[in-house]
């Protein structure tokens, strides 16, 4: 070779700075987010997988087993094509749950640091050997490159040149992944690097490729001769791998596509838009298909060409054969980026895990006061970042020389693949618990050590490079085989914890989490900080709740029970991002627990059904017909033509239809989730009203002072409470209706005022008659004790007269005010006589004997004027069903508490039972047509109810005649000391706000 | 559970088919490229597959 070690060393230098670089303007957003955040990039960065085994091992594995190298890149490829099947819940899971490892997703779904953590040394453990790998492939190349020399004085080999190579990944890798303290996911100067690589990458094994059809076969006509005059190259290399071997590789692959941590890292942690993954289901095996393709043709090439270099360094050996160093530049690039991201990604996902699971718990207490905890994870991160480095280089000059590539990659693919029973569990066997997990994987593990490890470590060798060997399999596949069996009975053996229970159920492919309703310990976001800042001090709480409440787009004055519930979950996901799950799980728990207060677990439904509505189009069948039926009841709730409201039994409003939107001026959006009691007025006072009324009740009430300028009459209507003890509350506005009804009653007593305008005209023209006579005979009169006496007259005629018109006016003033209910105390006896002075002066009326037997000391809460329409109507109706000259009686009785009964009672023909239950319904009546208008008995009604009181009809009546009918209505009692202290009684009958 | 049904059928395609196409690819050491064809076709049906739905499921 004609490179010199300095030519090499700053080739290296040089190349981890331009990626350096990339990253660097990724992370500071000089490469534009549509650029980072397509697709495309997502699926080049998951291009990381084909690291050193790719560019160099694959080699070996095709000089040996021919088309069988491609089982690599086919074990790879049909996780992603199969993506649906395990890839997708997972992504669903890490982005939820802001999981960034898959020690984070089984301590996340097991419930247990000490998962997390048992999965985190097996992860190291397992990982070394594809650490060492890595270094292995660039120390060889570099070896290879450098014509046999080394870079460092009497470093024996290649020693030196990897601990050079290592140092300087080592200070990249910090540089580039310990920047952002607060999430170690999502990176995007990280995925714009790696991108970057695979796309080197798969240009420098297409130049290579390139060079081998070009220069050495002169086109796939002379590559194609070139077999055919070598047929040893291809002949029988199919079946030189044992079937057994082929499918245990198959899977091997499979299982690293998920297991492995930094192909994990890449596919979940660093990924921005879950429908990426979709574009890398298809994308990143094309992208697998032509990192693959180019691998025979090299190969081949640098055969023909005459290489001397091992199969694994084909590309340099191309290269050297064809005395073109540039290609063996190209040849070591591939490999050197292919090694860099592997070791730069892995070593990156591997610290995260040991922060978390080996670090942090130890030293989380003592994160106090200032943003001490960012600083502190960010130089732990840096220190394991070196260690575990260090430990793959360690590793690496353990090991020497005698292993192939190939057998180092098998080594780490197979200890990954003791999680793959863990991993499949998680959305597939909600059963499985951390016993078995636990049980299995030491077994497993162990087994691999043993049967695998101890074998390379004593041997140097597996026996894989040698055709026609299987035992590796069966060692494999036993290890494989105990674990899962120990998984199994391990799980099946013991119980899971509640909190297992809860997680195998978020985690669940076929039943989604039910999320539940429980009370926090606070009542607003701003309370979140000080209950956080004793776990991580004051500013990191207030930053994670800033940054809680910017993603979930919360004020810090929000205290809806609702969005606490949310803002709780979203920091424990960020902060499990951070930390790890497990102590997440733990800071949150410990910091902001859930009350144990409330009785029973109700669901937590306006969650629920935010996250229905996003998965309406994944429901098949069954599930999407109960989902069809699900947003067609919703929808008809949602369009009744009056408020709905449903109450939960801790307050919690659970349903806020349209129409009580309109009504209350209140949006679902803000009342969905908020307790009723932080309603605002008028609307707090109405509900607690309505609440505290015995179910069945319908309130009518008032409402002034709210958003709409003119006042408005609304129902209430209160259920009892259902199976889940939660409430159901229907609100009508019935504004239109009581401006109706006020107008139907100033027309009635209009009418009222027609009938009784003869015997007025009649009444007044009596007394004026006489004023007349006593003017003329005061004219007459010279007598000074004649004209007192006369003028005494007239005036006793003109107070008559007064009287007269004075009850005619009061009656006809009940119009203007009608609807303005104001209850004071009223003479109940004063009242009925101006009635039946009133009714009195209708001199075409039937005459009757009205008779007032109320006690004269009887007062009631009520609105007087509106109390006279109420005996107007109910004796007007009395003496019409009564015969001449029949006696119409009204007669109280105090009931002992604090109402009185008053009894309107006439000997007339009473009323048939079959229309009793219809005499309270407007325009009904049992009159003569033109007779009654059937106002009278629904005006009484309404009127009644407006004043707290009640309305009944007995016929016959209890009369010792038992014939007739027998009105009954019952008010509130008053007493004379609040009459005369002037207080008025306005609860109850005009709400304000 | 949601489960594509168009995956259920390539996966019983493939089961079905595979023994023939295997033969196929296999059977010419000129025509070393093969595998890469049918491979190539399977990402061209599993795009077609995916390409049909565009909303996002998580």
């Amino acid at each position: 070779m004609s490179f010199s070690p300095d030519q090499v060393l700053l080739a290296i230098i040089a190349y981890l700075s331009v990626l350096f670089l990339v990253g660097y303007f990724g992370d500071r957003g000089a490469i534009p987010a549509r650029v980072i955040e397509h697709p495309a990039t997502y699926v080049l960065s998951l291009g990381v997988i084909g690291g050193g085994m790719a560019s160099n091992g694959v080699f070996t594995l095709a000089a040996l087993y021919g088309h069988h190298y491609l089982l690599y890149y086919l074990g790879i490829a049909l996780m992603f094509l199969l993506a649906v099947l395990l890839l997708r819940p997972i992504l669903r899971l890490c982005r939820v749950h802001q999981l960034a490892s898959l020690a984070d997703l089984l301590a996340f779904r097991f419930r247990s640091p000490w998962v997390g953590a048992a999965v985190t040394l097996a992860m190291c453990a397992t990982l070394l050997p594809l650490l060492a790998l890595q270094i292995r492939t660039v120390a060889d190349s570099i070896h290879h490159l450098a014509g046999g020399l080394d870079l460092l004085p009497g470093g024996g080999r290649r020693d030196g040149l990897a601990l050079l190579f290592c140092v300087i990944i080592t200070v990249f890798t910090i540089l580039f992944g310990t920047r952002n303290a607060t999430s170690p996911n999502r990176n995007p100067g990280l995925v714009a690097a790696i991108a970057f690589e695979s796309l080197v990458k798969l240009g420098a094994l297409m130049l290579l490729m390139a060079v081998a059809l070009g220069p050495v076969f002169g086109g796939f006509g002379g590559l194609g001769q070139w077999l055919l005059a070598n047929p040893g190259v291809l002949g029988g290399e199919e079946s030189a791998l044992p079937a057994g071997a082929a499918r245990l590789l198959l899977l091997l692959f499979f299982a690293g596509a998920v297991c492995m941590p930094h192909i994990f890292h890449m596919a979940f942690a660093e990924n921005s838009d879950s429908r990426h993954l979709r574009a890398a289901s298809w994308g990143l095996p094309l992208y697998l298909l032509l990192l693959a393709l180019p691998v025979l043709p090299i190969l081949w090439g640098a055969v023909a060409a005459g290489s001397t270099l091992p199969a694994s360094f084909a590309g340099l050996g191309l290269g050297a054969a064809l005395g073109a160093p540039w290609v063996s530049g190209v040849a070591f690039v591939a490999g050197l980026s292919a090694a860099s991201a592997v070791i730069v990604v892995a070593t990156l996902a591997l610290a995260n895990m040991c922060l978390n699971y080996l670090v942090l718990p130890n030293r989380l207490l003592r994160a106090t006061g200032d943003h001490g905890l960012y600083r502190q994870l960010k130089w732990f991160r840096r220190s394991l970042i070196t260690a575990l480095i260090l430990g793959g280089y360690a590793f690496f000059t353990f090991l020497g020389t005698g292993q192939s590539l190939p057998e180092l990659g098998f080594l780490a693919f197979s200890g990954t693949l003791q999680f793959l029973p863990a991993v499949i569990a998680t959305p597939y066997w909600p059963r499985a618990n951390r016993g078995g997990l636990l049980a299995g994987l030491a077994l497993g593990l162990a087994i691999w050590f043993l049967a695998l490890v101890l074998p390379v470590l004593s041997n140097n060798t597996l026996g894989i490079t040698a055709s026609h060997s299987d035992d590796w399999t069966l060692r494999c596949m036993l290890a494989l085989l105990a674990n899962t069996a120990a998984f199994i009975i391990g799980s099946l053996l013991t119980r899971r914890s509640r909190e297992e229970e809860v997680a195998a159920e978020i985690c669940s492919m076929d039943s989604g989490s039910r999320p539940h309703r429980r009370t926090l310990p606070v009542n607003a976001a701003a309370d979140f900080v000080p209950a956080l800042a004793r776990a991580l001090g004051e500013d990191t709480a207030r930053a994670e709740l800033d940054r809680a409440l910017r993603e979930l787009r919360f004020e810090e004055t929000e205290n809806r029970p609702y969005a606490l519930r949310h803002l709780r979950s979203r920091i424990e996901a960020n902060l499990s991002g951070m930390l790890g799950p497990a102590l997440a799980l733990e800071i949150v728990d410990r910091c902001l627990p859930y009350s144990k207060s409330y009785p029973g677990e109700a669901g937590d439904f306006a969650l629920l059904e935010q996250r229905l509505e996003k998965v309406t189009g994944r429901f098949t069948g069954l599930a999407a017909d109960l989902d069809y039926l699900r947003r067609h009841y919703r929808q008809t709730l949602e369009a009744l033509p009056v408020g709905l409201c449903s109450l939960g039994v801790d307050g919690e409003v659970l349903l806020w239809n349209r129409r009580l939107a309109e009504l209350t001026g209140i949006a679902a959006a803000e009342a969905v989730g908020a307790r009723w009691t932080t309603l605002a007025e008028p609307w707090h006072a109405v509900f607690a009203e309505a609440l505290a009324a015995e179910p069945g009740t319908l309130l009518k009430r008032e409402l002034a002072g709210g958003a709409p300028a003119a006042p408005r009459w609304i129902t209430l209507h209160c259920s009892a409470p259902t199976a889940d003890a939660d409430r159901l509350l229907l609100v009508e506005d019935i504004t239109d209706y009581q401006l109706l009804q006020d107008e139907v009653l100033h027309n009635e007593r209009l009418a009222s005022i027609g009938r009784l305008a003869a015997g007025v005209a009649h009444e007044i023209g009596n007394p004026i008659t006489g004023i007349a006579c006593l003017a003329q005979n005061l004219a007459a009169s010279c007598d000074p004790a004649e004209v007192r006496e006369t003028a005494d007259d007239i005036l006793t005629q003109t107070g008559r007269v007064s009287r007269i018109v004075e009850s005619l006016v009061n009656f006809s003033h009940l119009g203007s005010g009608a609807g303005d209910t104001r209850l004071e105390p009223c003479n109940l006896a004063d009242c009925v006589d101006e009635a039946i002075s009133l009714l009195s002066l209708d001199r075409d009326a039937r005459p009757v004997a009205f008779v007032n037997d109320c006690r004269r000391d009887t007062l009631v809460l009520a609105d007087c004027q509106r109390l006279l329409q109420v005996f107007i109507n109910l004796l007007g109706n009395a003496r019409d069903a009564s015969g001449d000259g029949a006696a119409v009686t009204v007669g109280d009785t105090a009931t002992g508490g604090s109402a009185v009964e008053i009894h309107v009672d006439d000997c007339g023909q009473g009323i048939a039972p079959e229309l009793l239950p219809r005499v309270f319904e407007p325009f009904f009546t049992t009159k003569e047509p033109g007779r009654g208008t059937g106002l009278g008995l629904p005006l009484v009604y309404s009127i009644l109810e407006d004043m707290g009181g009640s309305v009944r009809i007995e016929s016959p009546g209890p009369t010792a005649s038992a014939r007739g009918t027998r009105v009954t209505l019952a008010l509130r009692a008053a007493h004379y000391d609040a009459a005369f202290a002037g207080l008025v009684d306005t609860a109850g009958s005009r709400v304000t706000g | 559970m949601y489960l594509d049904r168009g995956l259920l059928l390539a996966v019983a395609l493939t089961v079905i088919l595979f023994p023939g196409i295997e033969s196929w690819m296999f059977a010419d050491p000129e025509h070393w490229y093969r595998p890469f064809i049918v491979w190539g076709a399977v990402i061209a049906g599993v795009y077609w597959n995916q390409r049909r739905r565009n909303f996002d499921e998580l």
